[in-house]
């Protein structure tokens, strides 16, 4: 027959185990209002998005071979969280030749096979669209430049000013 | 047993040995307070405070307990505990009470190694359960005082038992004090030789 100081300890571990799964269930639905109400303010924005913008993400990109060639590719299904870069890819199907990451981003060294030329100071530089100023040349990295829905770049096939970066594209361009 | 009155009317009748053993295992916890202050409610206090009344008795466990918790509600380095602080250490006088009342009933075995340091880990386990609802429930009190209602004390224990903080105190206690308790039982063999 057990002791008595067995019995206690004994009750003891019971009590113990039944504490301990009770604080156990009583975080977990902690836990689980929480995430719930989360994930309930999360849905409605989403529907408050979807509603207002569609279900659909895409951007458009011009690339301009500096020959009088230029390639629209429209409505480009892009997903969040894409970069220029990422566009770029899956414009191009892979055709983009680059080093990385010596500023901490990709740099373009060529699309479609035509390569820059830094002896002549020829080089594929970027562009941004913007419903109010027009085209103006990237000013970041393309890995830094985000894609959101609607979003227009371009690649311009041109030259630059060795000193100063600033491309020097003919008059119109892209 | 002599009382408090007594031992603070002559000086002379508080052991040196008593002394020491709260001067030394208080330092202790607040130096380990400390040291793992990057750990939310994993602290030795408990453990020591519970093996302390274990080893020596529930008063040397009870000012352990009452001097380092006095000193970790100045001290801490998330700042004075300010109001709450007596309930902390009245909830940490638990501990002094179930080390003394654990060595009442398993105080006399001699095998360290054996079912008894789960049983007194398990203690410990409720222990810092009843420690952690008492603070939680002064919590409210001082927020709420005087309008307190019961809901209030129950949406305040609701809230404070969120993941991973209490199960982790209860759990780390239940740990500590099994893999402890072996050492303490044979030191409290020793101590009672003396």
């Amino acid at each position: 027959m057990p002791s008595r100081s067995t019995f206690y300890g004994v009750v003891a571990v019971l009590v113990a185990l039944l504490v301990i799964s009770s604080v156990a269930a009583v975080a977990y639905y902690n836990e689980y209002q929480q995430e719930l109400s989360v994930n309930s303010h999360q849905s409605t924005e989403l529907q408050h998005l979807v509603s207002k913008y569609g279900t659909s993400l895409d951007s458009d990109m011009l690339v301009y071979f500096g020959n009088g060639t230029r390639q629209w590719h429209n409505d480009t299904q892009v997903q969040p969280r894409w970069n220029l870069y990422t566009l770029t890819l899956a414009v191009t199907n892979g055709n983009v030749n680059s080093t990385c990451c010596e500023y901490g981003s990709h740099f373009v060294t060529g699309i479609y096979g035509v390569q820059n030329q830094p002896s002549r100071n020829i080089a594929w530089l970027s562009w941004m669209y913007n419903v109010t100023g027009g085209w103006a040349p990237s000013q970041l990295g393309v890995d830094q430049i985000n894609v959101y829905n609607g979003s227009i770049f371009a690649w311009t096939y041109c030259a630059y000013d060795p000193i100063t970066g600033v491309p020097e594209c003919p008059a119109g361009t892209p | 047993m002599k009382s408090l009155y007594l031992r603070l009317d002559k000086p002379a009748d508080v052991l040196s040995k008593d002394v020491a053993v709260v001067a030394v295992f208080s330092a202790v916890i607040v130096a380990s307070d400390f040291a793992l202050v990057g750990f939310a409610n994993i602290k030795l206090m408990d453990t020591i405070v519970f093996l302390v009344a274990f080893v020596f008795g529930f008063k040397q466990g009870a000012a352990v307990a009452v001097v380092s918790e006095t000193v970790w509600s100045i001290v801490s380095p998330w700042g004075p505990a300010g109001a709450v602080a007596p309930f902390l250490i009245a909830g940490e006088l638990l501990f002094a009470v179930a080390g003394w009342g654990a060595s009442k009933v398993w105080g006399t075995e001699k095998a360290g190694l054996s079912p008894t340091a789960i049983f007194i880990g398990a203690t410990l386990a409720i222990c810092a359960f009843v420690w952690d609802f008492e603070t939680n429930a002064a919590s409210a009190l001082l927020w709420y005082w005087p309008k307190l209602t019961l809901g209030e004390v129950l949406g305040y224990e609701l809230a404070g038992f969120v993941f991973p903080t209490p199960l982790a105190h209860e759990l780390w206690d239940f740990a500590l004090g099994t893999f402890m308790a072996p050492a303490a039982m044979l030191a409290a063999a020793r101590v009672r030789r003396v």
